[in-house]
């Protein structure tokens, strides 16, 4: 219910002329979160991202979802690349041998190919999806949004009654608040 | 836009809190249930576990009322264990390493009553899956056990030995040397008296005409009818010709004598060199009847091999399953839980420490039950025994009063810190009472034990796939049931032999592969029968020998007796023949004799009255040479 709160919290979001900003980083941390496979520290550290900067939940969820759906298929790619990382990088090896030896840090399953190769790709491609994201927004908002808001299908479903109950939920809602 | 949201923590720390808590309410409860299905499906029978107690600030773990069901009898645990306390240490955990100093078991209790059947939930089960490895090693290994035991059965070889009593199946006459000779002798003989017989005769005949005419020459010369001495000169010297013609006759008739005595003694000593021979032949198949060949000195093999065997297999899948469990559980410790997916590969780096992943480091569990003690020790049990650098071992104790032994030990060593792993178990078992048991097959002479007493010592050790196995067993105050008496009289004596046994030793060794051991076994069991069937056995082997003997007699002995009186018989007729003859000539011989004595006689006395000096007047000279001449010839 929480989920599907945010996700409709999401489409109006997105539908407004603000939080841009807040989309795109919760499309890219959910795609953190979605390439990297469940492990409880490295879940924590990310949703402590997730609480202490303005990212929707929503964007996050949708994307996490999404995400892993695309993981799966990415994971032999991650395997090669993780042990690469892992083995193949003498510079690195030293750093690995220090994580290995330290309290708490095995518990990320950092030595694992998967786990490695996916973290890896997932923060290296953050900030550049993060800015892919903020853009494919205001793109929708420019163009797609407008053609939508005057395509017949939209004026149709805004003469339904359930959109006219939805507008009273709605501002019930902002008068309670 | 700030992008901060600093009071966004807020809900991060709560939420993590409620975690915290829950999962500390939770985890109790979590692990409980973890331990007990785990324990359950090793045990194949319910575990449980009445509470599981974590406190991380002292790093211990307390679990109360742990039952352990019986899988034989699920209404009965095997044992109850009160109170057990884990001391662990925490640090290790935040490097993702269980570190367990010390498990104290208190308050243990065997065989207590279950309230309710202690049968494993369907949806824990899991049958332990025997691999196809170790159940072809299982069946090869018992295969090849069974194998060693029946190619040293001796019961096999005595399915012949009715026969080895009856002469007749003992000895085949017509393969019988001495008895064809015997077959052959006596036409042998005949011929022999035959031929000679006709030598004989014809050399008599031959002597006979001109003994006749010396006989009728001889009784021409009468010494009345001579009437001058110089006939009487002249038919002396006639004589004294047929003299030695008959002497010659004499030679040749000795020397025929002679002649046919070699050719008897000839034939004499055939039939002693039989008898001798047949003498040897009734020796050699005399000492065919025995039992030396029976191997009775392996009995206990054929005894106790079926009993090994079953023992062996059973070690071999409890060993196998054990195994196949630490290996398991080894490697689940060397590997790192894989995340889902696609669960990649895990890389591993020097370690600093050298703890491993897993490592109990003491477990220390005394009980006193009600029939007395029971103590188990053990040390170092870990995922990463070649990090740790040290085998794990453990001791197992029990000392009762009264029960099925006194005093029980077990020392164990699994050593896996190099690639050639080793398993060593020690065990010592004083005072086992023995009930009703039957050892050895039941076609044989199955050992029917009422009752008595073992002292057990047993190592093992197994190097990869290489067992070195000696287990020496004490076993006295024997008594035994009474069992239906075995069909064959051989198994019968050695049946009433074992019921004279009130103690022996046995030693069972296995050495080799796994798969295909050696097995031996030596037993004072061995000695002790073979004394006594012995000493039964000896004076049915004489008894046959005996009637072997008899029968040899009278087929063979009979035969030999009617050749030895065939050549009796003629030499006899040879010899009054010959004698006859003999006699003959030797007659001729003093009648040739007798009469050269009388024509000498007559000679004198013709000389006395025509020669005399006195009548002749000679002059003095010449009579007096006359007289000199005269008694010269005795005259």
């Amino acid at each position: 219910m929480f989920v599907l709160g945010q996700i409709i919290k999401l489409i109006q979001l997105l539908n407004s002329e603000k939080g841009a900003w807040s989309i795109a980083s919760g499309f890219a941390l959910g795609m953190v979160f979605g390439l990297v496979p469940s492990n409880i520290l490295i879940t924590v550290a990310l949703f402590f991202f997730f609480c202490l900067f303005r990212i929707h939940g929503g964007a996050m969820f949708l994307s996490w979802a999404l995400f892993a759906l695309f993981a799966y298929l990415l994971d032999p790619l991650f395997d090669r690349f993780g042990y690469w990382l892992l083995t193949g990088v003498p510079s690195l090896t030293p750093f690995w041998i220090r994580g290995y030896n330290l309290p708490v840090v095995p518990w990320t399953n950092f030595n694992n190919s998967v786990t490695m190769g996916s973290l890896t790709v997932g923060l290296a491609a953050f900030f550049p999806m993060l800015l892919l994201f903020k853009l494919l927004i205001d793109r929708y908002r420019q163009s797609v949004l407008i053609r939508l808001s005057n395509s017949r299908v939209f004026k149709y479903l805004r003469t339904t009654k359930v959109y006219s109950l939805y507008k009273k939920y709605e501002r019930v809602k902002e008068t309670m608040s | 836009m700030k992008m901060l949201r600093l009071k966004g923590i807020v809900p991060f720390i709560i939420f993590f809190l409620l975690v915290y808590l829950g999962s500390i309410y939770w985890l109790d409860s979590f692990l409980k249930r973890k331990l007990a299905k785990s324990a359950s499906r090793l045990n194949g029978a319910l575990v449980e576990i009445a509470d599981l107690n974590i406190s991380f600030r002292n790093s211990r773990v307390n679990i109360r009322g742990i039952q352990v069901t019986d899988p034989e009898n699920l209404m009965r645990n095997r044992f109850e264990v009160g109170e057990t306390s884990l001391d662990f240490q925490f640090l290790p955990l935040l490097k993702k390493k269980v570190v367990i100093e010390e498990v104290k078991v208190a308050e243990v209790r065997p065989f207590t009553e279950r309230q309710r059947p202690g049968r494993i939930p369907a949806r824990w089960q899991r049958q332990w899956q025997q691999d196809s490895e170790t159940a072809s090693m299982l069946g090869d290994a018992i295969e090849e056990l069974k194998k060693q035991v029946v190619a040293q059965l001796p019961p096999l070889a005595l399915e012949q030995l009715g026969d080895r009593f009856d002469p007749r199946k003992l000895v085949d006459l017509q393969a019988l040397e001495t008895y064809q000779r015997a077959n052959a002798l006596p036409n042998e003989f005949k011929e022999f008296g035959k031929e000679w017989q006709q030598r004989t005769r014809e050399f008599v005949a031959a002597q006979r005409k001109k003994i006749d005419t010396y006989k009728q020459q001889i009784a021409t010369l009468d010494p009345k009818k001579i009437k001058t001495p110089q006939a009487a000169i002249e038919a002396i010297q006639t004589i004294q010709t047929f003299q030695q013609e008959i002497g010659a006759q004499k030679n040749s008739v000795e020397n025929l004598v002679k002649e046919t005595k070699e050719a008897v003694q000839v034939n004499v000593q055939k039939v002693t060199d039989l008898k001798k021979d047949f003498e040897s032949d009734i020796d050699t198949l005399k000492k065919k009847i025995s039992f030396g060949d029976l191997e009775l000195g392996r009995v206990s093999q054929s005894i106790f091999g079926g009993y090994v065997i079953q023992h062996y297999g059973q070690f071999l899948q409890h060993y196998s399953r054990m195994k196949l469990w630490y290996d398991k559980w080894k490697a689940a410790g060397d590997e790192d839980e894989k995340p889902e997916r696609h669960g990649g590969r895990f890389v591993h780096f020097p370690v600093t420490d050298r703890t491993p992943k897993f490592l109990l480091q003491k477990v220390d569990l005394s009980a006193r039950i009600e029939q007395g003690r029971f103590a188990a020790k053990a040390a170092a049990i870990t995922t990463q025994p070649q990090l740790l650098g040290k085998p794990t071992t453990f001791t197992l104790s029990a000392e009762l009063q009264e029960g099925p032994f006194s005093r029980a030990e077990l020392n164990g060593l699994v050593d896996r810190t190099t690639q050639q792993n080793l398993d060593e178990f020690q065990a010592t078992l004083s005072g086992l009472r023995l009930g009703k048991t039957t050892l050895g097959p039941q076609s044989f002479a199955p050992l029917a034990l009422k009752q008595g007493r073992v002292d057990l010592q047993g190592k093992v050790s197994i190097a990869t796939d290489q067992i070195d196995a000696r287990v020496d067993g004490d076993f006295h105050k024997l008594s035994y049931d009474n069992v239906k008496r075995a069909s064959h009289p051989l198994v019968e004596i050695i049946y009433d032999v074992i019921q004279t046994i009130r103690k022996f030793q046995v030693g069972v060794s296995l050495q080799g592969e796994l798969r295909r051991p050696k097995l031996r076994i030596s037993s004072t069991f061995d000695q002790a029968i073979k004394q006594g069937v012995e000493k039964v056995l000896l004076a049915k082997i004489k008894a046959a020998q005996a009637k072997l003997e008899a029968y040899l007699r009278a087929e063979v002995g009979k035969k030999i007796t009617a050749a030895q009186s065939l050549i009796e018989e003629k030499r006899q007729q040879l010899f009054a023949e010959l004698n006859k003859h003999l006699n003959v000539v030797q007659n001729l011989e003093a009648l040739a004799n007798k009469r050269i004595q009388e024509l000498k006689n007559q000679q004198t006395e013709l000389l006395k009255q025509k020669v005399l000096p006195d009548k002749l007047k000679l002059p003095g000279k010449d009579n007096k040479d006359v007289k000199k001449l005269l008694d010269k010839l005795g005259l």
